[in-house]
């Protein structure tokens, strides 16, 4: 059984789209999209760009309905984009949330 | 059937269009099928980027970010590229979007500054 279990790992190992491979790699560092995302949970939202932050959200969203839609689906891709969607949407919002902080610090300033 | 195939079933009864416009919005990878959009999306991240990299000033750069953006734009240019039938047009929008990482990173090196 583990000799069993070790040659399919080898096998998958040496493989074409192991990890030996950039057909393994590609769809891998996807995910470090939304782990850059956690890494900016409380990033100063003066420093988040709205603009990047917009795409992003667009991007995973219809990367979400990609994955479901290529034969085979690929729920591993759908989750990641998922996630993303997720977080970078928290981070545009908090953005606009500051900017919105802004404006209205600005009028609530007594004019003098 | 869906609003989009409803959608698209209206625009293609029109009978103003051409045949080869036709054609096309009934094309396997149409206007009217999420496979047209993504490249588009992945361009999008080029456009923010180049935005970034003429209007906002070097503190606003994510390093992390652009780290990524860099890194997935090569990885999926060389993907694309070794894909059997090659996929040009995608090595290209990869290898726009890893430089546009690449330049944000520089410029945030070059000011010396970290976060």
């Amino acid at each position: 059984m583990a000799s069993k279990f070790s040659g399919m790992f080898w096998t998958w190992v040496h493989s074409s789209t192991g990890p030996k491979t950039t057909h393994f790699w590609a769809p891998v560092c996807n995910w470090f999209f939304p782990i850059q995302a956690l890494y900016d949970w409380n990033r100063d939202p003066a420093k988040i760009s709205k603009e990047m932050q917009c795409v992003l959200v667009c991007y995973s969203s219809l990367f979400m309905r990609w994955a479901l839609r290529i034969s085979p689906q690929s729920y591993i891709l759908f989750c990641m984009h998922l996630f993303n969607a997720t977080l970078q949407g928290r981070l545009l919002i908090r953005r606009l949330m500051w900017e919105s902080s802004q404006q209205k610090a600005i009028e609530d300033k007594p004019t003098n | 059937m869906g609003p989009i195939k409803k959608l698209q079933a209206f625009v293609c009864a029109q009978t103003f269009w051409p045949q080869f416009m036709v054609r096309w919005f009934q094309a396997e990878k149409g206007p009217f099928t999420i496979f047209f959009y993504c490249p588009l999306a992945k361009c999008g991240i080029s456009v923010a980027n180049i935005y970034d990299i003429i209007k906002k000033p070097v503190d606003t750069i994510n390093p992390v970010q652009q780290s990524v953006i860099a890194m997935s734009g090569t990885l999926f240019a060389r993907w694309c590229w070794i894909l059997k039938p090659r996929q040009f047009m995608l090595v290209f929008a990869n290898s726009v979007m890893a430089s546009t990482g690449i330049i944000q990173l520089w410029r945030k090196f070059q000011s010396g500054q970290s976060v």
